[in-house]
C-alpha cells in the first residue's frame, strides 16, 4: 500500500489532536494549577512575566529567595535559558490569561516527542510503524507522570533528539552519496541550540546519540562522514545561537563543575552494567512503580518484541538501523553514568519509552516478514500485524494513562478557592511587602505552600518557628475540607496566643494573615 | 484535494477541537501559538525546505524554541505583548521577503 504526503498530514494532525485532548485532561477536570514543587517554579517564571508584561532579567524576590543560587554562573538570574518559560508566557499572551494557557502550552510542549518520533520513523520505516509507535507514545505513563509532576522542560527537551538524528542522518546520506545537503547541518545546529535552551540534560542525551551514530557510520563505512568546512561553520552557528543567553549557557558548565550528585553509590560496580536500571539512594519521592517496565511502558511480554526489534536492527545494520541502535545505546550509556559515579540517572530513565515503542513495532513488523507468505500478501500481513499489536497494546496501556491524567491532583491536592483568594490578596497587598517571608501554617504539603508562594508573588514557607516570622498565614481551609477538627482546634489555640501581639491583615472564613 | 487546502482543513480541525475541549481560552492559545510561533517560521522555511512534512515539523519545533528566544531580550525592555506581535510580524515579513527574493533569482 502506498502512502502519500496527504496520509502523513492526516496522521500528524490526528496525533496532535490526541496530544491536545489527552494531555490536557488534568486541566479539563479543574483549572486550578497542579504539580509538585518543580511545576510551581516553572509556572512562576511564565506567570510573573505575563503578569508584569515584561520578561524577567533578574529574579523577583519570591523566586530569588529559593532559586537565586541555582544559576551558579550568575546568581539571582534565570537558571534555565529563557525560551521554554517565554514560550509558556507567549501562550498566556495569546490566550489572554495566565493559568489555563500555561498548562495548555505545557501539555503540548510535554508531548511533542510524539510528533518527533512519528516524523523520524515515518521517514526511516514508513507510515504504519511511525503512526503505531507515536500512538503508543501518546499513552506513555512515564512521560505522563513526569509532566504532571512538574519536570516540564525535561519532557520537552527529549523531543529534539529524534529530529537532530534525522538531520544528521540525511546529511550523512547526502555526503556519502557525494550530493551534500548542508542545509540539514544548519537545521541540526539550530535544533541542537534549542535543545540546549530547553534542557541541558536532554541536550547531552542528544549529543551522546549523535556521537554514537557518527561512530557507527564511520566504522561501517570506514570513512569520515562530514565535510569539515561545513561542520566547522555549523559549530560556529551553534555557538553563536547559544551565546544569546550567556549566563544560562555558562551555568550549564558551572553546574557540571560543581555537581553535588557526583560520587553516587554504586560507582565502579561492574554488576550495574548488566542491569538496565538500579535505583540510587537519593531517589526519594519517586514511587517504586516508576522503575517498573510493566507499569510504565507496557506488559512484560512486550519486552520480547523490544529484543526482536533490536535483533532485527543489529542483523540488518542499514544506516537507518544504526541510527536507532545509536539512540538505544546512548540511552544505555546515560542510564549507566552512575557506574562512573555521575549524574541523577533516574531522570534519564524518562527517555526509555521513546525508543522502546518503536523497537517493539519494528520487532512485530520484522517477525511477520520472517513468515513465509506470498509476496503480494506480505505487506498486508505486516500492516495487519502492526495494527493488531497496537490495538492489543492500547487495551493494556490506555486505561492507566487516561485514568492518571483524568484523576491528576484531585480535591485538596490543588490550591482551593480560599487559597486562591488569599493569593490574590497577597499579590496586590501593600501591607505585605514584596520582600516579606511568610510562614504558612496549615499546609498539607510543601507543593501547596509553593503554589501559594507562586500565585501570591510572596515568599511563603511551610515550616519554621513562629517567633522567626513577622507574617504568619493561619490556613484552616484544607483541614476543614478533610474534616480534621482536631488540627483546626490546635491551630486556633496557637492563633489565639498571638491575639495580643499581632495585627490581622487579612481575614476570610478559613484563612487569616497576621503581622506579628 | 490540494495539499494546502488540506493543511487549512487540519488547522480548522485543531481549532475546532481546541474550542470544544478547552473553550475560548483553549482556542485562543492553540491558534495563537500556531500563528505567532509556527506560521512565521513556516514562511521562512518555505524558501529553504521543499518537503512538506519537513517544513511543518521543523516550523513547529524551531518555532516553539527560537521565537520565544527572539522575544525574550526585547521584552525585558518593552511590553511583552507588544514584542510578541512585533516579532511575529517581522518574521512573517522576512519570510515573504525571502520568498520574493528567491522567486526573482
Amino acid at each position: 500500500m502506498k502512502f502519500t504526503k496527504q496520509h502523513d498530514l492526516i496522521a500528524l494532525t490526528l496525533l496532535f489532536l490526541g496530544m491536545l485532548v489527552l494531555w490536557t485532561l488534568p486541566l479539563q477536570s479543574s483549572v486550578a494549577p497542579y504539580g509538585e514543587v518543580d511545576a510551581a517554579s516553572h509556572y512562576a517564571i511564565a506567570e510573573f512575566s505575563y503578569a508584569q508584561d515584561r520578561a524577567m532579567s533578574s529574579l523577583p524576590t519570591f523566586i530569588d529567595k529559593r532559586y537565586g543560587g541555582d544559576n551558579k554562573y550568575k546568581p539571582h538570574t534565570l537558571w534555565y535559558p529563557p525560551p521554554f518559560h517565554m514560550g509558556l508566557a507567549v501562550g498566556s499572551v495569546v490566550g489572554g490569561s495566565a493559568d489555563v494557557p500555561i498548562y495548555i502550552m505545557n501539555s503540548l510542549f510535554g508531548s511533542l516527542i510524539v510528533l518527533s518520533v512519528f516524523f523520524l520513523l515515518r521517514r526511516l520505516y514508513g507510515l504504519p510503524i511511525a503512526f503505531a509507535s507515536a500512538l503508543l507514545l501518546l499513552f506513555s505513563m512515564r512521560d505522563i507522570l513526569i509532566t504532571i509532576w512538574g519536570q516540564w522542560p525535561e519532557r520537552m527537551g527529549f523531543a529534539y533528539l529524534p529530529l537532530v538524528l534525522y538531520c544528521a542522518y540525511l546529511y550523512i546520506e547526502s555526503f556519502l552519496a557525494k550530493q551534500e545537503k548542508p542545509r540539514y547541518l544548519v537545521l541540526m545546529s539550530l535544533l541542537l541550540a534549542v535543545n540546549l535552551f530547553i534542557h541541558p540534560m536532554d541536550f547531552f542525551h542528544t549529543i551522546a546519540a549523535l556521537g554514537l551514530f557518527t561512530i557507527f557510520v564511520v566504522v561501517k563505512e570506514r570513512k569520515w562522514c562530514f565535510n569539515t568546512k561545513h561542520l566547522s561553520l555549523v559549530i560556529l552557528l551553534f555557538v553563536l545561537v547559544v551565546s544569546v543567553f550567556p549566563t544560562q549557557t555558562l551555568n550549564v558548565f558551572a553546574r557540571l563543575g560543581s555537581d553535588s550528585s557526583l560520587d553516587q553509590p554504586g560507582k565502579g560496580e561492574v554488576g550495574r552494567l548488566f542491569h538496565w536500571f538500579s535505583p540510587q539512594g537519593d531517589n526519594n519521592g519517586v514511587p517504586a512503580s516508576y522503575y517498573s517496565y510493566s507499569e510504565m511502558i507496557a506488559p512484560s511480554w512486550t519486552m520480547a518484541f523490544v529484543w526482536l526489534g533490536v535483533l532485527a536492527l543489529g542483523l540488518r545494520r542499514n544506516r537507518k538501523d544504526l541510527l536507532l541502535l545509536a539512540w538505544l545505546v546512548s540511552l544505555y550509556v546515560m542510564i549507566h553514568l552512575d557506574f562512573l559515579g555521575m549524574g541523577r540517572v533516574h531522570r534519564s530513565l524518562s527517555g526509555t519509552a521513546h525508543i522502546f515503542y518503536p523497537l517493539m513495532v519494528i520487532g512485530v513488523w520484522q517477525l511477520i516478514s520472517f513468515i513465509p507468505l506470498k509476496r503480494d500478501v506480505k505487506p498486508l500481513a505486516k500492516l495487519g500485524g502492526v495494527v493488531l499489536f497496537t490495538v492489543v497494546m492500547l487495551f493494556s496501556i490506555v486505561p492507566g494513562a487516561v485514568g492518571t491524567l483524568k484523576d491528576a491532583y484531585p480535591g485538596i491536592s490543588r490550591v482551593n478557592e480560599d487559597q486562591i483568594t488569599l493569593t490574590r490578596y497577597l499579590k496586590a497587598s501593600s501591607s505585605v511587602p514584596e520582600d516579606a517571608t511568610l510562614l504558612h501554617l496549615g499546609s498539607i504539603s510543601l507543593a501547596k505552600t509553593r503554589w501559594i508562594r507562586t500565585m501570591g508573588h510572596r515568599y511563603v514557607k511551610d515550616k519554621g518557628e513562629l517567633s522567626d516570622y513577622s507574617y504568619v498565614i493561619f490556613d484552616y481551609s484544607d483541614f476543614a475540607r478533610i474534616g480534621r477538627q482536631d488540627l483546626v482546634d490546635g491551630m486556633l489555640q496557637l492563633e489565639q496566643s498571638l491575639a495580643n501581639s499581632s495585627t490581622v491583615l487579612y481575614s476570610s472564613s478559613n484563612i487569616r494573615v497576621h503581622k506579628t | 484535494m490540494k495539499y494546502r487546502d488540506m493543511m487549512l482543513g487540519c488547522v480548522f480541525m485543531v481549532a475546532l477541537v481546541s474550542l470544544l475541549t478547552l473553550g475560548v481560552v483553549g482556542l485562543r492559545t492553540v491558534v495563537g501559538m500556531l500563528l505567532v510561533m509556527v506560521v512565521p517560521v513556516y514562511f521562512i522555511l518555505s524558501s529553504f525546505v521543499s518537503d512538506d512534512l519537513e517544513r511543518i515539523v521543523f516550523s513547529l519545533f524551531l518555532g516553539v524554541g527560537l521565537v520565544p528566544a527572539l522575544i525574550y531580550w526585547p521584552a525585558t525592555v518593552v511590553s511583552l505583548k507588544l514584542t510578541v506581535v512585533v516579532v511575529a510580524l517581522v518574521l512573517v515579513a522576512v519570510g515573504f521577503w525571502l520568498k520574493r527574493r528567491r522567486s526573482k533569482s
